[in-house]
Order: structure tokens, then C-alpha cells, then sequence
């Protein structure tokens, strides 16, 4: 299975990605960038892994309206987590994105900015 | 040429479904393969094994670390070597302490320290930053590997050669005393090796410090690339590289003859390079685990390895691995050690599913019928610039 199948739900979404990991390969400046990307993930979420164990406990203090904004199909972080996060944050509204994975502001862009719009208040 | 003897400790009875597998041998394999039972019986083995190395006049016996893995049963290097000591008489090269891994470098200043005095000063330090891998296995950041190895490096050198106490405020470590008990009885510290898959910064540090560079699972191209760059980093840095600070570590198998030791070194550089070294790419380089500069010469040389099928034969016309009888091993060696210049050769008799009697048989047709005619033959050497008197 290759990162695109994960990251992207649509065909042209997984297409793109496919196409982007061969460009890669093909163009060292960009590679070297991806390298350093990772890296920088790496030092910041390797311990634990790409989550905050303390979350849960911590999220009810956030007072602020919140949007959590999920692809609803996303291969990396399950929707699952969308749900989660919902439930913790006091003030959260959801907003499942469908046909969207990983990336829905690249797969799903007019729903993705809608959503975002919408509940700034802004139309 | 100086011979030593390595010996990965590998666990050889996995299930078929694994072998069949494309699963990880790393991190991820379940322990509750490895029944404890065999474990005794495999130990008990293998320090024989090693034991057998000395015995028949290796100049040193060669023991690592890796963890969580069927690859090699060593997590803890400085154990085996203690157990060594009082079984051995010629060198023990530990290769090497996976210096960036440790929560704290002083309790390897320590350790090896105590190998060194309890052994008569026998004892070859290697130092290595872990594999990949293995910064899953301790959850440690792989982009601080290169800088926690340096400090940690720096920091038992100092340790071992500057009477303390002394302050130590380094950037992961930092002490108030600085003062281990005992030191080390080389002066002014047990030579040191850096076993490495060829970054372009560990050859440079390497010959910078004039270490004795040790490179592992390569073909001959790419040692050959290795050892140029030592070469000429030793250069820049004002010396020539002597051929002791070359040192090349391959699986060896001899037998009556050539077809059949190839025949049975086959089988088990399947089992070594497709089962045991099998791991996910991403497993093998984490993030942050070479920098963007060594990146695709690393990954170049190591193209395919531990991530997809390996041809035995292949690995044997590459130089990845050495077979035959004891005539062809001598030329293929001979031939090596013109053609690459090194000066310490590293055997590793015991990788895969080697059972105990072609071991046997294998190490005595080396020690016997290899090893003489090339010390014989290995011309006057020039002595390592810079390295410690070894007493023995």
C-alpha cells in the first residue's frame, strides 16, 4: 500500500499523491526539504507517538468555540478521533467532511471552506 | 591483516508463517517466539562458539548490540564480553555500544573501563549510534541520534583521559561530577572502533579522531566508496589512513569445496538476509536518522536490504558474503584485502541457521588453512598513527 492510498479517499486525490511522491524521488532540492519535514516531525512527535497523552485531560479547560473538521474517510487518523475530540472540547461543533480523507481541504476543498466560514459567522 | 571472529547470536527457530511472511524481524515480532528453554541451550552455544574463535588463534572475538529482534540475541554487548574475559586471551572488540541510546554515556565510561582493567587491557571499544530500528524500540528521537552520539562520545573520551572530577553541562547530559571509578588500564583509552553502514559523517569523524573504520553488510562497490572517503578524509585531516583503520565485517563460509559451501551458505544468507535483516524501510530509516547529505548514499548501498528478496547468489558475486573451500576463501580474501586495503577482517562464521558442526568445521578450515597463508603473505604494515599500545 503506498502513503497516497492513506493520506488521499478520491481517485484524483490518490492520483495527485502518487504523482507527488514521484516527483520527489525525482528532484533532490525537494527531497532534501521532505527529509528535513520528516525530521522536524520526528523531533516533534516521536515521544510518544504523534499524540499528547495528556489531552484528555486537559482539553475540558478550552473554553473558545471550537470546529474539529475530519475527512470522513481519513486512512491516517481514523474519524474515530473526530468524535473524540468533540466530546472533549466543551464548546465543539463536528463537521464530518465525506469523500475526503486524510487531506480534506485538498480533496474536498469547497466543503472544507464552507464549513470553516460557517462557523466563523462569515458567508 | 588481523583476523576476529564475529558472531550475530541469532535466534533460527521462527515460525514457518513468519519466514513466509513479509512481517518485520524487528521491533514488532512477537517475544513470545523466542521460547527461553532453546535460548539457554543457544547461549550456551554460541559463547562456545566464540570461545572457539580464540581458541584457534582469531586475534579477537567480535560481540554487538541490537535489540528487540531475532536478528541477534545481544542487547546487552558488555555482558557478553564479561563473560568472555575469563574464557578468552586474545582481544574483545565490542562493536559497539549503542552510545545514543543509553539514558547515560558515564554507565558505558564504567563498563568498559571495568572490561578493560578486569581483562589485562584486551578490550576494543566500538562505539555506534544504534540502527534505525532501534529508536522505535526505545521511543528516542532519531534526529537527535547524530548529536547524542557526538556528546556522548566526547564525554567518556574526556572521561577516561582527564583525571576528575570535572563538570560536564553538555546539551543532553549534565553532571556536577565527572569522575568514573576505575579507568581504564589502556592509555589513553582502548582503541576504538567505528562500525558503520557508510554516512559520509561517520567516515569523516572516524578518520578525524583515527578510529579504525569497520563497514558491515556491503557489497565490495560500496566499501570500496567507503573506504576512499576515509582515505581522503584522513587526508584532509593531515595523515595517511593506515590499513588497520580499515576493517571489513562479512559473513564467511568454508567447507570441503566450492559447491559445497556455497550450496549451504545459500540457505543461510537466505535466512539472514530475508528473514532475520527483514523490516520496513521506514523501520530501517526512521526520520531525522540520516541527514539529508548521507541520505541517498546510505540508502544506495543499502538499497533493498532487510526490505526486499535477496538473491544468496547474488549476495555471494557482490562480496556481500564469502564461500568456498579453503583454496578460493584464501584467493577471495587475498584478493579483497588488495583490492580494498583493509587491514582487519571480521568473519562472521556464526549468521543464520548455521548449525553447530558445519561451524565447527567451517572456523577450523578458516583458522587452519586461511589465516596462516594470509598473515604469511600480508605484506609489512605501517602502525595506526595514533592508536593506544595494546598490552597482551
Amino acid at each position: 500500500m503506498e502513503l497516497a492510498d492513506l493520506t488521499h479517499h478520491t481517485r484524483e486525490g490518490r492520483a495527485a499523491g502518487r504523482e507527488w511522491a514521484r516527483q520527489l524521488a525525482d528532484d533532490p532540492q525537494t527531497h532534501a526539504r521532505y527529509l528535513r519535514n520528516r525530521a522536524a516531525l520526528a523531533h516533534l512527535g516521536w515521544n510518544p507517538y504523534l499524540h499528547d497523552p495528556k489531552l484528555p485531560r486537559r482539553l475540558h479547560r478550552v473554553t473558545a468555540p471550537a470546529l474539529v473538521v475530519w475527512g470522513a474517510r481519513d486512512g491516517v487518523f481514523p474519524v474515530s478521533c473526530a468524535h473524540r475530540w468533540a466530546e472533549l472540547l466543551p464548546a465543539a461543533e463536528l463537521k464530518i467532511i465525506p469523500e475526503a480523507g486524510h487531506v480534506p481541504l485538498e480533496e474536498q476543498t469547497g466543503a472544507t471552506v464552507r464549513a470553516v466560514l460557517d462557523f466563523c459567522g462569515g458567508n | 591483516v588481523q583476523f576476529f571472529g564475529f558472531h550475530l547470536m541469532p535466534y533460527p527457530y521462527l515460525p514457518e508463517q513468519h519466514r513466509a511472511s513479509r512481517d518485520s524481524t524487528w521491533v514488532t515480532l512477537s517475544n513470545r517466539h523466542f521460547d527461553p528453554r532453546r535460548g539457554h541451550e543457544l547461549y550456551q552455544r554460541y559463547l562456545g562458539e566464540l570461545v572457539l574463535y580464540d581458541k584457534l588463534g582469531f586475534d579477537g572475538v567480535c560481540v554487538n548490540e541490537h535489540h528487540q529482534t531475532a536478528y541477534g540475541l545481544m542487547p546487552a554487548p558488555n555482558v557478553v564480553a564479561g563473560m568472555l574475559v575469563p574464557q578468552t586471551t586474545g582481544k574483545i572488540a565490542i562493536l559497539g555500544n549503542a552510545i545514543s541510546l543509553r539514558d547515560h554515556p558515564l554507565r558505558i565510561a564504567e563498563e568498559v573501563a571495568m572490561l578493560d582493567v578486569v581483562s589485562g587491557g584486551r578490550i576494543i571499544s566500538g562505539f555506534v549510534r544504534g540502527i534505525g530500528s532501534e529508536y522505535h524500540t526505545f521511543g528516542m528521537d532519531p534526529s537527535q541520534s547524530r548529536e547524542r552520539f557526538h556528546e556522548a562520545h566526547d564525554l567518556i573520551i574526556r572521561a577516561w583521559t582527564e583525571p576528575g572530577p570535572f563538570e560536564w553541562y553538555g546539551r543532553h547530559f549534565k553532571l556536577r561530577y565527572v569522575n568514573p571509578w576505575p579507568r581504564p588500564l589502556q592509555q589513553p583509552h582502548p582503541p576504538i572502533w567505528s562500525p558503520s553502514q557508510g554516512s559520509t559523517e561517520t567516515v569523516d569523524w572516524a578518520a578525524r579522531h583515527r578510529y579504525t573504520y569497520l563497514q558491515t553488510f556491503s557489497d565490495t562497490a560500496s566499501i570500496q566508496r567507503a573506504f576512499s572517503g576515509f582515505r581522503d578524509a584522513a587526508g584532509r585531516h593531515g595523515y595517511t589512513a593506515a590499513p588497520e583503520q580499515l576493517g571489513w565485517s562479512v559473513p564467511v563460509y568454508v567447507a570441503g569445496t566450492d559447491e559445497e559451501a556455497r550450496r549451504a551458505a545459500r540457505g543461510h544468507l537466505d535466512f539472514l538476509f530475508n528473514t532475520l535483516l527483514r523490516m520496513p524501510r521506514d523501520m530501517f530509516f526512521p526520520p531525522g536518522y540520516l541527514t539529508a547529505q548521507s541520505a541517498p548514499r546510505v540508502m544506495g548501498a543499502k538499497r533493498g536490504l532487510g526490505t526486499a528478496q535477496a538473491d544468496p547468489n547474488d549476495l555471494l558475486e557482490r562480496g556481500f558474503a564469502i564461500a568456498g573451500s579453503p583454496e578460493s576463501v584464501r584467493q577471495q580474501v587475498e584478493r579483497y584485502a588488495r583490492e580494498l586495503g583493509f587491514g582487519v577482517f571480521c568473519g562472521t562464521f556464526q549468521f543464520g541457521t548455521v548449525g553447530p558442526e558445519e561451524f565447527e568445521r567451517s572456523v577450523r578450515l578458516f583458522a587452519e588453512q586461511v589465516m596462516p597463508a594470509l598473515r604469511a603473505a600480508a605484506p609489512a604494515t605501517p602502525a595506526a598513527p595514533a592508536g593506544p599500545e595494546l598490552p597482551r
